[in-house]
């Protein structure tokens, strides 16, 4: 048994306490000195081995589970959107100003049916329809703050409005349409068409409001054709986010098109794959 | 005393011009601009004391606005208004030498009150306060 003691016992000890350690939390620990017999040499280095694996891995995890937090939260502020909510708060209070005591109902009958469309539950998805619906309140709103100077047309198919897509995929292109196409003292005319051909859905989304220059134009093709990293800018991030959100709901198939002129107008055409809620 | 409103929201701005009696808080005559370039023609045309803008226009925005209005006619004092309560625009309007800077909805009492304050200001020429104001709504967040 002496004789034993140092050949097998004593490195069995170093492995049981360089386990202690790992389990104490103390990743980084590792065996330091030589065994004494080739078995044990490889004890000790597959020993330490493993013990950098499982470092790296639980840093993988941790970093995994910081990108789906950072996520979530993003995908919180794009629904709740504090820039959207302040104006319209400033809307109810100038109303509120005139007197206008109609146009407060509306208002606060459209945010609602706005804020139970984006805390509508567990679906992932809402048919096209509701959006359709939204972006109606939408744009009566936004003819309260422009003095009714925006007339709109919308043509969608029966088809088209059956589908379902993430919620307010839609209605962020009629806000930028809104927001960058009213011209002062003049009407703005929307189009906001949906069909379906070949299995595959086409929405165009067309102003005659003041359209893009040059430079602007040609960043806005860099954001729809993933050339650009906006992560930590604030401007056009609307439609960044847009972009990310049709990519990742929809895959390869989905894509932006946009055309613009300045005094002319301008049009975003989408196009995504049609799916049903069942055979997806 | 002439006061010119910038604001691309047309009922805002209309409101503001209407709403408020301005001849109580010093205001002689009030123009109303939709966009930059039609901001520019009035002071162009020297109407212009002060301008009461709104900093998120599409196209060209009030920061943009009173740079022009510093360079161009630097006698036109300015005090901003913004429904998003953002650190750089709060910098930038300092820079720019803003003489407030107001975070809307407010109250029009406030903001008329404001805009007195500015034009007082501006005639007994203390520069540094204008400073404090948009230096204390920075530190108040």
């Amino acid at each position: 048994m002496l004789v034993y003691q140092p050949v097998l016992l004593a490195p069995l000890k170093t492995v049981t306490r360089a386990n202690r350690e790992i389990q104490k939390g103390n990743l980084d620990y590792r065996i330091t000195e030589k065994g004494k017999s080739p078995e044990y040499e490889e004890v000790f280095t597959s020993f330490n081995a493993m013990a950098h694996d499982l470092k790296t891995t639980k840093f993988e995890c941790y970093q995994k589970e910081t990108e789906k937090q950072k996520l979530a939260l993003r995908n919180l502020q794009l629904q709740i959107r504090p820039h959207f909510l302040l104006n319209i708060f400033n809307l109810i209070y100038t109303l509120a100003q005139r007197n206008q005591s109609a146009q407060i109902e509306d208002t606060i009958l459209y945010l609602s049916n706005y804020f139970r469309y984006l805390f509508r539950g567990n679906s992932e998805t809402e048919p096209i329809e509701k959006e359709l619906d939204i972006i109606d309140g939408y744009l009566m709103v936004a003819n309260f703050r422009y003095r009714n100077t925006i007339k709109t047309q919308i043509d969608v198919t029966d088809e088209v409005k059956r589908m379902c897509i993430p919620p307010l995929l839609l209605h962020n292109f009629v806000e930028n349409t809104v927001k960058h196409g009213v011209r002062s003292g003049e009407e703005l005319h929307i189009l906001l068409k949906g069909r379906c051909e070949n299995g595959l859905v086409t929405f165009l989304i067309a102003d005659d409001g003041s359209g893009m220059d040059e430079q602007t134009l040609l960043r806005n093709r860099a954001i729809f054709s993933n050339d650009l990293d906006l992560e930590n800018e604030k401007e056009h991030i609307g439609l960044y986010d847009t972009y990310r959100r049709l990519k990742s709901y929809f895959g390869e198939q989905a894509s932006i098109e946009v055309e613009s002129k300045q005094n002319q107008g301008t049009s975003f055409t989408v196009c995504f794959p049609y799916i049903t809620r069942r055979n997806r | 005393m002439n006061l010119l409103i910038v604001n691309d929201e047309v009922l805002t701005a209309d409101t503001m011009k209407d709403a408020i009696s301005w001849k109580i808080y010093g205001i002689d005559q009030v123009f109303v601009s939709y966009d930059a370039q039609s901001a520019r023609r009035y002071m162009d045309a020297g109407d212009v004391d002060l301008m009461l803008c709104d900093i998120e226009m599409p196209g060209e925005s009030g920061l943009a606005l009173l740079k022009w209005a510093k360079e161009n006619h630097a006698e036109v004092e300015c005090v901003f208004l913004t429904c998003h309560a953002s650190f750089d625009y709060a910098h930038e309007a300092i820079k720019l030498g803003c003489r407030d800077y107001i975070l809307l909805p407010a109250k029009y009492e406030d903001i008329a009150a404001a805009v007195k304050k500015s034009l007082i200001r501006s005639v007994s020429v203390d520069r540094s306060s204008s400073c404090a104001s948009a230096a204390n709504w920075l530190f108040r967040k």
